[in-house]
């Protein structure tokens, strides 16, 4: 049996909301395998990008277990998820989410800057000519376009040693071109890195790459 | 329709804004005026702070003009120095209605081995004639005073007891007579504000003073003859019947109108000065709501946007957001208006027992009126930019751009001009109202100095802090990006915090250079006592006594007798054009000595001293400094009224006086011939060990009842006290600027709330704990008040050096605890209200921010 990059047995999660208590998820069991690429699909408002965040540890599950690289993120605190995250994880949002009064080699070097990594800088560098980026290593984000700032996350996801990485609608605000370009650097960063991919999108053909496609309806998963 | 007239554009485009700001308002009071709270907490305070200082003079001016028979004692006084009326003169006063005399004189009370100063008056069955005078146990006064069981009695302060240890029914001696005590003084409504009123107050009886055989001829006494007027009959004419009838020009009449001149010129005085620190704590609250309309404006961007995609013209949106904040504004000048104007109420007490003044009830709509003026002008002066800004906001900007909101838009020339016009406007209605109108020009100036000295320093520091290697880590950044960033509030924030600190700075450090001065004179040039009214046949037994002391020098003796000027040149000394600052040179009686010899300590600047041996007209050698004030000089004259006599001398000579120096200073020296026959007593300034300073005291009275001594020491604590009293009004007036600062600040961490939310979001996904992200927010607030700090206290310094070195006239010294208080309060404002934000920044969840749109 292979390891178990995310493993979500039962998982519900249900947030206050003006209107009452809403319903996110409603017992979810989902398994990605490490090195495996998963996709999931569904409509807006189904619970995928909580189910991201749930994985991620940035939103505590209410119940169930929630297993991401051999972790059980149920039983930790808030900072040593935040610990896990930066070793284990990497994030890539639609709306790019770069700290805006950063340069883009500072964007990527924060999360090994905030593990204590003497050789941030350097790493974040190599990120930055793996996406292809390294003449724009000194400008902001609101200096870069929609596609370079998609990079600069990709580049930020893979610097460290993440083994998983989460990606939440990649190519939602990026032109058809661009976000193509986008899709092959990830699939291709992931594969270096053998890391586990779980991707959102709303794009079937995009889902159709991976390894294994999900549906998400309703706040419950199933293979599709 | 046809019978009705079309309204013009202009009037259409009126009513379009108003329909706008109308809408929009009630959007916001739908919203609890959420955006608006530190708009009206900054107004309100600035304006309540005015309110609040012109309430409480014009409280104060009223209770006075209510009170001023009691305070004045009487309808109409006839004061002399030194002389009683002549019986002539006492029985017209008599005839005018009911009659009281009264003798005042400083004196020392005799208990055991003790000697106390005591301020003594004495008087007769008449007093008081409109009460005022409370004694514990409730007793008359003629019976407190009256003669009995061998002894007169006296009613005396309770610091008097305090100081001598002495209770009611115990015993004292003064000079030849024993006195009981027999009750407590516990209101005295004539005794008025003496700034320097040495001594606690001894009432007793003219038969008794006569007893202690003190008033001698050439003693210091004071006579007071009163007279209560039946209802009816004014006080002005009786007082000019009476100049009539007696042309004495040792008179000095004053009506119960002109009472407690001293309050009411410390009054004003003290409310000018306070009513321009208000002025800069509205200044302060005015940065603050103008961030408050900016963050407004920064929100509204989008609706203002679709307003113009609609076809709104670009002034009708500013004036539809002009009126929204003019209406908010005038709220709050009203509730500042308000507040202020009842704070005299909660400062009766207080005031009654400082001034001795019951404070009157009636509102002070004009001091409020002005106040909430004040506060609109402001309110528009510094809302303009942001409004106008907004009235050149692209229409594009809806597209994309709306989070922008209306940073770095440049308003029109026009409104840039109508800014200006609104300053210079605030700027007249200060100095127009201030009474006295070049200290408010300079305050203006000052003002406007202090903010572009600050906006130049904080600006500076800010490129400094964007240029720095960006180095040392994610926080460090994180925290340098968070104030050098465009938009920061780091500027208004420093600016406003910064300048009511600086404020603070400068009062304290002022005080300090002050206290810290009189600390140095009184422990290096100034003579331990002053001896007063030694008669000239009891100099030789004084001088041995002295001698005969060791650890005690007689520093110097000169002859001393009070005198008024009356006239200036030939030009009745009233109605002389001179400084204000002098003017006290001519109000009362002031000490004058004469000389055959140059004093040491003053250097002649001007003109030559007397030969020794000089007969001839009088000659005058006199203050340099007054002298400027008076626009006189060498040849010119003056004419003093001395025991009645009038004295017209030449200047002779001109000197240097440097009152601070507690040694003996006359800014009046004439020729020996002119006053050398002229009755006299003599003034004489000694030095004493500690040890020597009780024995020095006994011995003297002891041998000489009649003479008055007066520890330095203890006119330095009465100077301390004012000080601090004047000091802490201005303290906390300026208080009210920090105060204003820190709503200021609390409004930018507001406004920026969101940004450092998102901020927080990121953060925890890159994998940062919450310690750390603590860390990076921390340090944007512990810079920004590290540079706050900084500023206001080199600016409050500066502020402080050139008011210690220019208007007081002395030398400065950098305060290090009138600094750091200032400093440490900057500090923990700017990192309290940071830690604030960041504490529910943390306790937002991460996902909504996260969250795809």
């Amino acid at each position: 049996m292979p390891d178990l990059a995310i493993d979500l047995q039962d998982v519900r999660l249900n947030l206050e909301s003006d209107a009452g208590e809403v319903n996110v998820l409603r017992g979810v069991n989902f398994k990605v395998n490490a090195g495996e690429t998963v996709s999931l699909v569904g409509p807006s408002g189904s619970g995928k990008s909580s189910l991201l965040l749930v994985t991620a540890g940035l939103e505590p599950a209410t119940s169930g277990q929630v297993h991401v690289g051999g972790r059980d993120l149920t039983v930790l605190g808030e900072d040593a998820r935040a610990r896990f995250r930066r070793e284990r994880i990497g994030f890539v949002f639609q709306a790019f989410h770069l700290i805006p009064s950063m340069t883009a080699l500072e964007n990527i070097a924060t999360p090994l800057e905030l593990a204590g990594r003497w050789d941030a800088h350097d790493r974040a560098a190599a990120a930055l000519a793996d996406v292809g980026l390294s003449e724009r290593a000194g400008h902001l984000p609101s200096q870069l376009s929609g596609g370079e700032q998609q990079r600069v996350a990709i580049a930020r996801a893979f610097a460290g040693d993440a083994d998983i990485l989460l990606a939440d609608e990649p190519t939602g605000n990026l032109d058809g071109e661009t976000g193509a370009a986008i899709v092959e650097l990830m699939f291709a960063q992931a594969a270096i890195k053998k890391a586990a991919l779980l991707l959102v999108t709303h794009d079937t053909a995009l889902a159709a790459r991976c390894t294994r496609q999900f549906r998400m309806a309703d706040g419950q998963v199933s293979e599709a | 329709m046809s019978g009705q007239q079309a309204p013009s554009d202009a009037a259409k485009d009126w009513r379009s804004a108003w329909t706008i700001a109308r809408r929009e308002l009630r959007d916001g009071l739908g919203r609890g005026l959420a955006g608006f709270r530190i708009f009206i907490a900054c107004l309100a305070l600035g304006v309540a702070a005015i309110a609040a200082v012109g309430a409480t003079r014009t409280a104060v001016e009223d209770g006075i003009a209510r009170d001023a028979q009691r305070l004045a004692g009487s309808d109409l006084e006839a004061r002399l120095l030194y002389r009683e009326a002549n019986q002539e003169q006492q029985d017209y006063i008599k005839s005018l209605g009911r009659f009281t005399r009264i003798a005042e004189m400083r004196s020392m009370a005799l208990v055991g081995e003790r000697r106390q100063l005591a301020s003594l008056k004495a008087v007769d069955g008449g007093y008081p004639l409109y009460g005022g005078l409370t004694l514990s146990p409730d007793i008359p006064a003629e019976q407190a005073l009256a003669q009995a069981d061998g002894a007169f009695g006296a009613a005396v302060e309770q610091a008097f007891l305090d100081a001598t240890g002495l209770k009611v029914g115990d015993q004292f001696r003064l000079n030849k007579t024993n006195l009981i005590v027999r009750a407590i003084i516990t209101e005295e409504a004539d005794r008025g504000v003496g700034l320097l009123s040495l001594g606690p107050r001894v009432l007793v009886s003219h038969e008794a003073l006569d007893a202690a055989g003190l008033a001698v001829q050439g003693a210091l006494v004071t006579w007071r003859y009163r007279v209560a007027l039946p209802p009816g009959q004014s006080a002005d004419a009786a007082r000019d019947a009476l100049k009539a009838a007696f042309d004495d020009p040792g008179w000095r009449l004053r009506t119960a109108a002109e009472a407690a001149p001293t309050l009411r010129r410390m009054i004003e005085r003290l409310s000018l000065f306070l009513t321009l620190a208000s002025l800069a704590a509205l200044l302060v609250g005015g940065v603050g709501a103008a961030n408050a309309v900016k963050a407004y404006m920064d929100g509204r961007a989008r609706t203002a946007a679709i307003l113009k995609c609609l076809g709104a013209p670009a002034h009708v949106i500013f004036r539809a957001y002009l009126m929204q904040i003019a209406l908010i504004a005038a709220f709050a000048s009203i509730l500042g208006a308000v507040i202020g104007g009842l704070t005299p109420m909660a400062l009766t007490g207080l005031l009654a027992d400082i001034l001795g003044v019951r404070l009157a009830a009636t509102p002070a709509f004009a001091s409020m009126g002005l106040a909430a003026l004040f506060g609109l002008v402001t309110a528009f002066v510094f809302a303009l930019w942001p409004l106008a800004a907004a009235e050149r906001l692209p229409a594009a900007r809806l597209i994309g751009a709306a989070a922008l909101g209306i940073s770095g838009i440049r308003p029109a020339r026009g409104r840039l001009w109508l800014l200006a016009l609104g300053a210079i406007a605030l700027a007249a209605l200060a100095v127009l109202t201030a009474a006295d109108k070049m200290v408010a020009a300079a305050f203006v100036a000052g003002a406007l100095m202090a903010t572009l000295l600050f906006l130049g320093c904080a600006t500076l520091l800010i490129r400094a802090a964007h240029r720095m290697p960006r180095r040392g880590g994610p926080l460090f950044r994180l925290a340098m990006s968070g104030i050098a960033r465009p938009g920061a509030p780091t500027l208004s924030i420093a600016l406003s915090l910064g300048l009511g600190l600086a404020a603070l700075t400068a009062v304290t450090m002022t005080e300090a250079a002050f206290s810290s001065r009189l600390d140095r004179t009184v422990a290096t040039k100034a003579p331990t006592f002053f001896f007063i009214d030694i008669q000239p046949q009891q100099l030789e037994p004084f001088r041995a006594i002295l001698k005969d002391l060791p650890g005690v020098t007689l520093d110097g003796e000169a002859p001393m007798l009070r005198a008024r000027i009356t006239h200036i040149n030939g030009v009745p000394a009233a109605e002389a054009a001179i400084t204000d600052d002098t003017r006290w040179a001519i109000r009362n009686e002031r000490g004058l000595t004469f000389a055959a010899e140059p004093p040491a300590a003053t250097p002649i600047v001007a003109g030559e001293w007397w030969p020794a041996d000089y007969q001839g007209k009088p000659l005058v050698s006199f203050d340099a400094a007054i002298a400027k004030g008076f626009g006189i000089g060498l040849g010119d004259t003056l004419t003093f009224n001395v025991l009645g006599r009038a004295i017209t001398a030449e200047i002779a000579s001109l000197r240097q006086l440097d009152y601070s120096s507690f040694a003996m200073n006359f800014s009046t020296i004439l020729d020996p011939a002119t006053l050398k026959p002229a009755p006299h007593t003599i003034l004489a300034t000694a030095s004493a060990t500690p040890e020597m300073e009780a024995e020095t005291t006994r011995r003297v009275t002891d041998a000489l009842p009649n003479v008055t001594v007066i520890r330095v020491k203890d006119a330095v604590v009465i100077a301390r006290r004012i000080l601090d009293r004047v000091g802490g009004a201005l303290a906390a007036v300026a208080a009210m600027s920090v105060i204003a600062g820190a709503l200021t600040l609390a409004g930018a961490v507001a406004a920026s709330q969101r940004r450092r939310v998102y901020e927080a979001a990121l953060l925890k996904t890159a994998g940062a704990t919450r310690a750390q992200i603590i860390i990076a927010q921390g340090i944007e607030f512990a810079l920004i008040g590290l540079v706050t700090a900084m500023l206001a206290v080199g600016i409050g310094a500066l502020g402080a050096w050139a008011i210690v070195t220019f208007l007081l006239q002395t030398d400065f010294v950098f305060s290090v605890p009138a600094a750091a208080i200032p400093a440490g309060l900057a500090l923990a404002l700017a990192v309290s209200t940071g830690a604030f934000g960041v504490w529910r920044a943390l306790r937002l969840p991460a996902g909504p921010m996260l969250r795809n749109a």
